[in-house]
């Protein structure tokens, strides 16, 4: 017999227990991995118990991560770009074919830059 | 005064002005309110829900509930007020008999207050009931009843 109200309360999570109110909520059931510790809520509801966990800082932190990622292989194949140039000409390389080594590199560099851009964008549309 | 008790929860609901008043005074106890009725003191307050090994009022939950009123939870928990004790105890622990006889419409009760969880010649354990507390006679007359 539910009320079609349910109750919710704070509530943390570590290796699958589900703590609210100084109190170990006995038969919860986690709806995340539930292994690392997370802050989040548990939904009371009949005899129901379900914790959801707050992933807002999870996600925003593994974007900032791939951003990184992405700028510094950006960066790495501009650098390689750059390295080829400069060594294909003092070892008397023709530009075209030395072009032909970079283009690609500086296309893949510059997709990783979007890509970046993108989730910068994307994180700062997060609620 | 009305009496409702629900799944062992106690609501009085004064009819004359001055009627909480002698109740308390007659029976050497107090009362309070709560939303539109009165109460015992332990049951003001106690939440619509629980957690299971968190101390329900002044018992230790056995579920996690939730539920519309304070009476849900008890009922989940199988627990009711223990008038005499003054505190919430599992309706099992009580083996007192309660045979209200049908007087002329009604159900007239043997005491003033029915203690929820008692249990009739046929076995089945009252834990609810809707009546009426006559001042002056001091005598409970009951319109109906709920079995657990």
């Amino acid at each position: 017999m539910g009320s079609g109200m349910s109750k919710t309360l704070r509530a943390t999570c570590e290796n699958g227990v589900v703590t609210a109110e100084n109190t170990t909520i006995q038969e919860a059931r986690v709806l995340s991995s539930g292994i690392g510790a997370s802050q989040g809520v548990v939904i009371l509801d009949d005899e129901r118990a379900d914790y959801i966990p707050d992933t807002t800082s999870d996600l925003e932190e593994t974007i900032d991560q791939t951003i990184a990622l992405a700028e510094a292989a950006a960066e790495g194949l501009s650098a390689t770009s750059s390295a080829i140039g400069v060594v294909g000409a003092e070892a008397g390389v023709a530009a075209p074919a030395l072009a032909a080594l970079q283009v690609p590199i500086d296309l893949a560099a510059s997709s990783l830059e979007d890509v970046a851009a993108a989730l910068e964008e994307l994180k700062g549309r997060l609620k | 005064m009305r009496i409702v008790v629900r799944h062992g929860h106690f609501a009085f609901y004064s009819g004359f002005e001055g009627d909480i008043f002698r109740f308390c005074d007659y029976f050497s106890t107090n009362l309070v309110r709560e939303n539109d009725y009165y109460t015992f003191p332990n049951l003001q307050g106690l939440p619509r829900y629980s957690i299971k090994g968190k101390k329900y009022g002044n018992f230790t939950a056995s579920k996690n509930f939730e539920g519309p009123a304070p009476w849900d939870v008890m009922k989940a928990n199988g627990i009711v007020y223990d008038v005499a004790g003054a505190a919430l105890v599992p309706k099992a622990n009580f083996a007192v008999r309660a045979d209200p006889k049908l007087v002329e419409g009604f159900y007239l009760s043997a005491t003033s207050i029915l203690q929820p969880g008692a249990l009739t010649k046929a076995g089945r354990r009252i834990v609810s009931y809707d009546g009426f507390l006559i001042e002056g006679l001091w005598q409970l007359r009951l319109n109906g009843f709920g079995y657990e």
